[in-house]
């Protein structure tokens, strides 16, 4: 599913503050199955997990997910992959507060063309599935910490992702929000889902799941 | 005097704004140039990509603000004629000094590098390693080189335009002066009809079985004789006066504008049917699917040329 | 690619970040609202110029004397009709008297009410006057100008005329001009030709100058030719001279007044630049977000340029509506004075309702380009922004 070879990451390239962030990573990852990268801030496992997601280029190397090599592809392409294949969930939410849960849940496809029935039968599916259905049209800054990580799900899950991506889930949850997150994590990989998850947050060591350590930019 | 109406000052104050706009264009287009590679996967590469879609941003932008423009151009063109002592239409003008016609077909040409610069973008685009980046490029700057010359000409062809000195008006450009017959090749009325109905199928035919090249050919014979068979023979219908020779009037709100879809109907017709074989030849790319635009626009001309004749035959029991 | 339920985000965005969009908003709408007043209240007047001018005759041909124009003789009339084209030639008398305490005056226009033939709207007029009354004893009818100062002066029912030879005539006011026609008709009175005559201090066989009317305009220049040699101490004036003469003058107020706004323009582009570069961090996170989720930088792009188009385009309908207001029920204070200029009496004028639609293209033109260009570059910028760091 996710194979990456051989892949280097460097910042401000050839100036005097060049920082080399990924050495020479090489990762497989077959379908359905959940990998948690851990280490410390700083570790590059963000880096890692945004050039999966091809919100960043690979400084050399190739990325390969679901036969689709994506190391070079222009944003116009990527962006489609993106919203075909990948759901993201991050670590501050990034949910637009403004608006309520069920418009929040329909911004991956709102650029797509896309039948408003589709949109709604879809946005159902996916709230149903993150259980926030109840607070659909309730304005996500009302909501507590909980109820918008439920609602980031949801918005990860609506157009039914064959990847999942977490960035640091639950470092804004307490712990009892924090459980309910990775029970749901536990179904949507019985469900077959791919999922990646970067965290240093200890509570994932209860999940049946391959972890891979990263420090300073390399596998160890 | 350059400015003789409200319309030619916002005219050249938008055309100096979408030049100034691609200028900027320009400048990223050298340095994009210059440096692309699009296998490298350094950060300069990858600034220059980001760029890029500022430059296509701003070309998309202007370019399609010049499609707009050449209708208005000659609406404006048209009106001032009740500035210009002696000019009835656009024709005089046009004709009021030796920068008109030359201004007037450097517009359209750039017009139809536009359409095959659009096309190629969104061929472009659609794959997945920019196969056409560099000739997209290329066929940029030739453009700006030729929207830079309009320009220079926008301004010597209004500067030099007199009101006071009076100019031909139409039916003396067009009609018959003398002996010499303005049709080319010295063909009659009736065999000019001939020839563009001939020509007309001709360009039906290659499109229907995807001749490019005979296509490319036959369209631009079908453009210079269609241009010929309106002002000599499908114009007079349209004023229902036989001696009334002028692609112009027919912009004129009196002949309820329908000059504006008959020369738009086939310059479109005839830039599908030429464009595919040129764009083929750029990108290896079939596009014989545009042929069908060519069908399209290319019958809706002749139809909409015809009806004036028929009417005219049902309104009147004869021909002119 | 913008389709329904884009649009629909596209509001919902616009409508949650108002605040944002208020001052450009409000900008554009004062400038949208100048220009299009401008615009609306030359062409308006130009419409009225042109409908009055409508029922003007082809030709008038006065005689002059040294570079002045002096009274026509009666038997040129005679002449001038032999010309072939020429359908009617009507001698005028009409000329300005003054108004001796104040340095006013009115246009006298003298009629012969039984040969009036040709101008429509002063038949309009007329139409409802008993001519046998009218012409029973001295009467008038009076422009709205006209009416308001001889008011001031408490002429209510007549006016005392004195002519050149001194003596008095005293002629009624039998009616008023519709304020309609106000452009033209605000300093003139109508009487009968012959009380005009006297007031006036014309000769019997004589009249100030002739009116020569011809259906075919294409046989205009021939006439002219004609009109040339038949006499040497004639000026000729021809109705598409005064069109374009007029046509000129407005072209050249408004132009001026074109010219000045693009510095307008230009400043307004560089606000719009400035007011649109700046990316707040809460901006450059919601974009973050959007491209994490699937969307492109085009379509970022697309958005973003979306958000301004809306606010220009409204901005435009609310600026073009008030400006049809100002101009049309209010009657343009202010701005009306720069194109009546100095008038002798004070103008009252209704404006006819004719909106030229190319203009109104033009203007749009002239505002959404410059806007649009001006947010171009701003847009691209905020859509290329690292979607990684945008969100931190």
């Amino acid at each position: 599913m996710i194979k990456l070879e051989n892949i280097n990451k460097i910042y401000n390239q050839s100036r005097p503050n060049e920082f080399h962030a990924l050495k020479n990573i090489s990762l497989h990852v077959s379908e359905g199955e959940l990998i948690i990268l851990k280490g410390v801030s700083g570790s590059g496992k963000s880096t890692l997990l945004s050039i999966i997601g091809s919100l960043i280029k690979p400084s050399s190397g190739s990325v390969v997910i679901d036969n689709q090599s994506i190391a070079k592809l222009p944003d116009l392409h990527a962006s489609v992959f993106r919203a075909d294949k990948l759901g993201f969930i991050f670590q501050s939410f990034n949910l637009f507060e403004e608006l309520s849960v069920a418009e929040n849940i329909t911004t991956p496809l709102i650029h797509k063309s896309i039948t408003p029935k589709e949109l709604k039968d879809k946005t159902a599916t996916a709230m149903n599935t993150a259980q926030i259905q109840h607070k659909a049209n309730t304005q996500v800054k009302l909501l507590s910490g909980g109820e918008k990580q439920r609602c980031a799900i949801a918005r990860a899950l609506v157009n039914s992702p064959k990847v999942i991506l977490c960035d640091e889930p639950t470092a804004n949850l307490d712990a009892k929000n924090s459980k309910i997150f990775i029970k749901t994590i536990k179904k949507l990989h019985d469900d077959g889902k791919t999922i990646v998850i970067a965290t240093h947050d200890s509570i994932f060591d209860s999940i049946d799941a391959k972890i891979i350590n990263i420090q300073n930019g390399t596998i160890v | 005097m350059i400015f003789l109406s409200n319309g030619v000052i916002v005219f050249l104050f938008i055309e100096t704004l979408l030049l100034i706009l691609l200028s900027v264009a320009f400048i990223n287009v050298l340095t994009i140039l210059k440096s692309w590679n699009f296998e490298a996967t350094t950060t300069k590469q990858y600034i220059l990509e980001k760029r890029s879609y500022l430059v296509l941003l701003i070309i998309f932008f202007t370019l399609s603000f010049k499609i707009i423009l050449l209708p208005y151009f000659a609406y404006m063109i048209d009106t001032l004629s009740d500035v210009v002592p002696g000019a009835m239409c656009a024709a005089g003008v046009i004709n009021a000094n030796k920068y008109g016609v030359w201004l007037l077909w450097l517009k359209i040409f750039i017009l139809f590098l536009v359409g095959i610069w659009i096309i190629l973008n969104h061929y472009d685009l659609k794959a997945e390693n920019y196969p056409f980046f560099k000739k997209k490029l290329w066929l940029f700057i030739l453009i700006f080189a030729l929207i830079a010359g309009e320009s220079v000409l926008d301004i010597l062809y209004l500067k030099n335009i007199s009101t006071k000195s009076i100019v031909s008006c139409c039916s003396s450009i067009y009609g018959a002066s003398g002996i010499s017959n303005p049709i080319p090749f010295d063909l009659h009325v009736n065999e000019l009809l001939a020839l563009f109905y001939l020509l007309f199928t001709l360009s039906i035919t290659t499109a229907i079985y995807r001749f490019k090249f005979f296509s490319l050919l036959s369209n631009i014979a079908f453009l210079y004789i269609a241009y010929y068979a309106v002002v000599y023979f499908f114009g007079t219908y349209i004023y229902e006066l036989p001696t009334h020779l002028c692609p112009f009037c027919m912009l004129q709100s009196g002949y309820y504008y329908i000059g504006y879809f008959i020369w738009g109907t086939l310059f479109l017709g005839t830039f599908f049917g030429m464009s595919v074989s040129i764009i083929e030849y750029l990108t290896d790319i079939d596009l014989s699917r545009l042929f069908r635009y060519s069908i399209i626009f290319n019958t809706t001309f002749i139809l909409i040329c015809s009806t004036y004749v028929l009417l005219y035959y049902i309104k009147n029991g004869v021909f002119l | 690619m913008p389709n329904k339920l884009f649009l629909n985000f596209l509001f919902l965005l616009l409508y949650k970040h108002r605040v944002k969009h208020l001052s450009i908003f409000f900008i554009s709408t004062l400038i949208v609202f100048i220009l299009s007043s401008v615009l609306l209240l030359s062409h308006a007047l130009q419409e009225d110029i042109k409908q009055t001018l409508k029922s003007q005759p082809e030709f008038t041909i006065q005689k002059m004397r040294g570079g002045r124009s002096v009274d026509v003789p009666l038997f040129w009339a005679d002449g001038f009709e032999s010309i072939e084209g020429v359908v009617d030639v009507e001698p005028r008398v009409y000329g300005e008297y003054f108004y001796e305490p104040n340095e006013h005056h009115f246009t006298i226009v003298g009629i012969d009410f039984f040969e009036l033939a040709h101008s429509k709207k002063l038949k309009k007029i007329i139409s409802d006057i008993d001519i046998k009354k009218f012409l029973s004893k001295p009467n008038m009818i009076i422009g709205q100008g006209v009416k308001a100062f001889l008011d001031r002066y408490h002429f209510f029912d007549y006016y005392v005329f004195r002519p050149p030879d001194r003596s008095k005539i005293e002629v009624n006011i039998y009616d008023y001009f519709p304020k309609e026609s106000s452009l033209v008709s605000n300093d003139m009175i109508i009487m009968d030709i012959d009380l005009a005559r006297q007031i006036l201090g014309v000769d019997e066989d004589e009249a100030t100058d002739f009116a020569l009317y011809s259906p075919n305009e294409l046989e205009a220049d021939n006439i002219k030719i004609k009109l040339i040699l038949q006499h040497f101490d004639t000026r000729i004036i021809q109705k598409s001279d005064i069109q374009k003469a007029y046509d000129k003058l407005f072209n050249y107020k408004g132009g001026i007044f074109l010219i000045l706004y693009m510095i307008v323009l230009l400043t307004f582009m560089m606000i719009l630049y400035q007011r649109y570069s700046m990316i707040q961090s809460s901006d450059k996170k919601e974009i973050g977000i959007l491209r994490a989720l699937g969307w492109s930088i085009k379509d970022v792009i697309v958005l973003k340029i979306g958000e301004s188009f809306i606010v220009a385009i409204f901005a435009f309908l609310l600026g073009f509506i008030l400006a049809f207001i100002y101009v049309f029920f209010l009657n343009a204070p202010l701005l009306g004075a720069i194109f009546y200029g100095y008038s002798n009496l004070p103008t009252d004028i209704v404006l006819n309702k004719s909106v030229d639609f190319s203009a109104v293209f033009l203007l749009f033109l002239f505002y959404i380009l410059p806007f649009m260009a001006a947010v171009l570059i701003p847009a691209w910028r905020s859509s290329v922004i690292d979607p990684l760091e945008a969100m931190r």
